[in-house]
C-alpha cells in the first residue's frame, strides 16, 4: 500500500479532497491540493479540479513554490508510471528525470495543456506515457537491436494482455507463451519491418498494438481451424466433445482419473468416472487412436543422423478433406464479415465502439470495463447492449438468407 | 456449417461463457470475424493535433470528465480509428495496473527532480540568475583564479602609487620646485594643509557635481550635529563618525582645488542652510 494512500488507490488521485495552504513567494497563501489521495470518486469534484488547475496554473506562470510543490505531489505518482514501463534501477531514474524535463520543456508546453477536465494523476501518468513512447520510438529509429529489450519491457504487459483476451479463458499458460513469443518474432522478424514500419502519425503505443492486434487475428485463425472437432465427435454428446478436446487437444491422458480431474469444474455437475469411462468407449468407436500418444514422442536428432534418418516425421499439413473444410469455413467467414461490414456502415459510432470493445477479446468484457473505456455510466452500457443485440440479430438473419438456411436459431 | 456459424454468434451474444476449449476456440474465431467487420473501411491514423486527442481528451474521457457533446466526438473518432482505440484501451489498463502499485521513490531522486523541474527565469527577467549561472561556470577553472587576483591587486594598489606620487612631487612643490601643472589654484601655504597628509593618506577629490553636493550636505550635516546635538539620542560611534566626518570635510574643502572662491578665501564652510531647513 502506498504510503500516500488513505483507503484508495493512489491513482484516485493526488487531487484530494484536503487542500493544504501553501505560501508561495509573494507570501500569499493558496489552496493547492495535499499529497494524500482519498478513495475513488467519479467524477472529479469541482473544488480538487480547481486546485489542480490552479496548482498548475501557478507552475506554468513561473511560480518557483508552485514548481517545487507540484514536483513534491507529482513526484510518487510518476515514479509508479515510470517504473511500470522502464522499470526501476538507473535506466529508471534517468527516465523519470527524462519525463520531469519533458514536462518543463517548451515553458511547461504539456502542463499547459492541462485543463482541469480529469485528474492531474491521470493526466500525468498519461503524459509520461507518452513521452516515454516517443523516446522509445526515437530510439528504435536510431538503434532497432539496442531498443528491442526495452520496447519487450514497455509494450509486454500490453501484449500479453491482448494475447490472454484473444484465447479463451481455460487456455494453457504455454499456449498463451507460444503466441506471445511468436508475436514477437513477427516484430523482430526482417529488421523490425512492423515496427520501424511507424510514419510518425499517431501515436507510437497505438500503432504498435494495431500491429499486435492483426498479427494475433492471424494467430487465431490459423489456430482455430486446427482445432476443429471432427464431424463424427461433433454429433456425440457435451461430455464426449470435451473428453476428446481434453485428450487431443489439451495432452491429458486418456485416463479416467486424469480427466475426471481436467474436467472439474467446467459443467454445472462435475461427470462421474464412470461416465467419463463410457464417454472414453464411445470415442473410442468413432476415433482413431488419438493423437496424444503421437504428440507425446519426442525423437533426438542424433538418433535420426546414427539411424540415417529412418524415422518417420507426422506431416502437419491438412488432409484434402481438412483442405474442403477449411475452404468452407473461409468462405462462411467471409461472408459474415463482408455482412458485417456493410451494415456497420449505418451504425451510429457508440453501438460500433461498443461491439468492438465486445469482440476486441473472446469473452466479453464487464460492463463496468467498457462503460471506463467509452467514459459513459454503467447504465448506457446496458442500453448499448440491448440495440446491438438486436442489430446482431439482424446481421446474423442476412448472412443466413445468404448461405441459404433454413432457419435460424437466434 | 453456416448454421453452426449463426449458433456461435448466436451464443457470443448470449453472453453465455462456455469453459470448453472447442467452444472457447470457436468464440475466439467468431469475436475475430466480427472484429474485422466492425473495422470495415475506416480511416488510417490521424495526425494527432488534427484529432485534438492527445493525454488531455483521453485522460478526460477515461476519468468521465468531458460533456456529453465532446464525448460523443471522441467515442466517434475511437470507433473508427483502430489505432485510437488501441491507445484508448491500454490507457485504461495501465492506469488501472498502477493504481496498484506504488514503488518508493529513490533516495535523492525528489532533489533532482525538484532542481530539474524548478523555474528558472529568463535573461530578460532576472538577469542575475543568469549573472549566477555564468559565475558558476567559469569559476571552477582554477587557472583563472590567480589572474583574478593580480588584477584586482593592481586595481587596488594603482590609486595609492598614484597618491604617493601625487604626495611626492606636492612636497617637492613645497620645498620650493616651482611646478604649476594644476588649471586650479594652488593651495596656500604649509600651514593650510591638512596634517593628515604627513601620514600619507590621499584625500579623495573629485570635481563632479555630485561629490560636490555630498560634501556640501557633509558640511550642513556637520553646522546640523550642533543644532541636534543636545536634543536628539545619537549614538556615539555614529556621532563620532559625523564629527569625524565633518572636519575632514573642513579639512578637506580647504585644500579642495575644486573649492569655490568663497570658501577658499576665508577658510571656512560657506554660510548654508541646515539640511532639515532645505528640505
Amino acid at each position: 500500500m502506498c504510503p500516500q494512500s488513505v483507503g484508495g488507490n493512489m491513482w484516485s488521485g493526488f487531487p484530494s479532497v484536503r487542500t493544504g495552504a501553501h505560501q508561495g513567494t509573494t507570501g500569499r497563501a493558496k489552496a493547492w491540493p495535499a499529497t494524500v489521495p482519498l478513495a475513488e470518486v467519479r467524477p472529479l469534484p469541482p473544488a480538487d479540479s480547481q486546485s489542480e488547475l490552479s496548482l498548475v496554473s501557478a507552475v506554468v506562470a513561473g511560480d518557483a513554490a508552485a514548481a517545487a510543490h507540484f514536483m513534491e505531489c507529482a513526484s510518487q505518482p510518476l515514479w509508479s508510471a515510470v517504473t511500470r514501463l522502464e522499470g526501476g534501477g538507473a535506466e529508471g531514474e534517468a527516465a523519470f528525470l527524462h519525463v520531469v524535463a519533458s514536462l518543463k520543456a517548451d515553458g511547461y508546453g504539456r502542463l499547459k495543456a492541462f485543463d482541469g477536465r480529469a485528474r492531474l494523476s491521470t493526466y500525468l501518468a498519461l503524459v509520461a506515457r507518452d513521452i516515454l513512447s516517443e523516446r522509445l520510438a526515437r530510439r528504435f529509429s536510431e538503434a532497432p537491436d539496442e531498443a528491442w529489450s526495452r520496447f519487450a519491457r514497455f509494450f509486454e504487459p500490453d501484449i500479453r494482455r491482448r494475447v490472454s483476451r484473444r484465447f479463451p479463458r481455460d487456455t494453457a499458460r504455454s499456449t498463451q507463451d507460444d503466441a506471445y513469443q511468436e508475436i514477437c518474432v513477427k516484430l523482430i522478424e526482417d529488421n523490425y519491418r512492423r515496427i520501424r514500419a511507424y510514419g510518425g502519425r499517431g501515436s507510437f503505443i497505438g500503432y504498435v498494438l494495431t500491429t499486435v492486434d492483426r498479427l494475433l487475428i492471424d494467430l487465431v485463425r490459423c489456430d482455430s481451424p486446427r482445432r476443429r472437432l471432427p464431424a463424427a465427435v461433433a454429433r456425440l454428446s457435451v461430455l464426449d466433445q470435451a473428453v476428446y478436446a481434453a485428450t487431443a487437444w489439451e495432452g491429458c491422458p486418456a485416463e479416467v482419473e486424469r480427466l475426471v480431474a481436467r474436467l472439474r469444474g467446467r459443467f454445472e455437475r462435475d461427470p462421474d468416472p464412470a461416465e467419463i469411462g463410457r464417454a472414453l468407449a464411445r470415442l473410442a468407436g468413432v476415433v482413431r487412436p488419438e493423437l496424444p500418444a503421437q504428440r507425446a514422442e519426442s525423437v533426438s536428432l542424433e538418433t535420426m543422423v546414427e539411424e540415417g534418418g529412418g524415422l518417420a516425421i507426422a506431416d502437419p499439413a491438412p488432409t484434402p478433406e481438412d483442405h474442403l473444410l477449411l475452404a468452407e469455413e473461409e468462405r462462411h467467414r467471409a461472408a459474415l464479415v463482408a455482412a458485417v461490414r456493410a451494415a456497420a456502415a449505418d451504425l451510429p459510432a457508440a453501438e460500433r465502439l461498443y461491439l468492438q470493445t465486445v469482440f476486441a477479446a473472446c469473452d466479453p468484457p464487464s460492463a463496468r470495463d467498457i462503460a471506463k473505456l467509452m467514459g459513459c455510466p454503467v447504465e448506457e452500457v446496458y442500453r448499448l447492449k440491448q440495440r446491438t443485440q438486436r442489430w446482431m440479430k439482424k446481421v446474423a438473419a442476412d448472412v443466413g438468407k445468404q448461405l441459404r438456411l433454413p432457419r435460424l436459431r437466434i | 456449417m453456416a448454421e453452426r456459424l449463426c449458433q456461435e454468434v448466436a451464443q457470443f451474444l448470449a453472453d453465455r461463457v462456455d469453459d470448453q476449449t472447442a467452444r472457447g476456440l470457436a468464440r475466439a474465431r467468431i469475436a475475430v470475424s466480427l472484429a474485422e467487420g466492425l473495422d470495415g473501411e475506416v480511416g488510417g491514423p490521424r495526425d494527432r493535433a488534427t484529432a485534438a486527442e492527445g493525454p488531455g481528451r483521453l485522460s478526460a474521457l477515461l476519468d468521465h470528465g468531458l460533456p456529453q457533446s465532446e464525448r460523443d466526438a471522441v467515442v466517434a473518432a475511437l470507433a473508427h480509428d483502430a489505432m485510437r482505440r488501441a491507445e484508448a484501451s491500454s490507457a485504461a489498463a495501465f492506469l488501472d495496473g498502477i493504481n496498484n502499485a506504488c514503488p518508493p521513490l529513490p533516495a535523492g531522486l525528489m532533489a533532482r527532480a525538484v532542481d530539474t523541474f524548478e523555474y528558472r527565469a529568463s535573461p530578460k527577467q532576472v538577469p542575475t540568475v543568469c549573472l549566477g549561472q555564468w559565475s558558476r561556470s567559469w569559476l571552477p577553472r582554477w587557472g583563472l583564479r590567480p589572474s583574478l587576483a593580480a588584477l584586482v591587486l593592481v586595481a587596488v594598489l594603482t590609486p595609492v602609487v598614484l597618491s604617493l606620487i601625487w604626495d611626492e612631487r606636492n612636497a617637492s612643490v613645497r620645498d620650493g620646485g616651482p611646478i604649476a601643472r594644476s588649471l586650479a589654484p594652488l593651495p596656500g601655504k604649509g600651514e593650510e594643509t591638512s596634517p593628515d597628509r604627513s601620514i600619507g593618506k590621499p584625500a579623495a577629490r573629485s570635481c563632479g557635481p555630485t561629490v560636490k553636493a555630498a560634501q556640501d550636505d557633509q558640511l550642513a550635516g556637520g553646522t546640523h550635529k550642533a543644532e541636534t546635538d543636545a536634543t536628539e539620542p545619537v549614538g556615539g560611534e555614529m556621532r563620532k563618525a559625523e564629527e569625524r566626518g565633518a572636519a575632514h570635510s573642513l579639512d578637506a574643502s580647504a585644500d579642495d582645488p575644486c573649492r569655490t572662491q568663497s570658501s577658499s578665501e576665508d577658510g571656512r564652510a560657506p554660510a548654508r542652510p541646515p539640511a532639515g531647513a532645505r528640505n
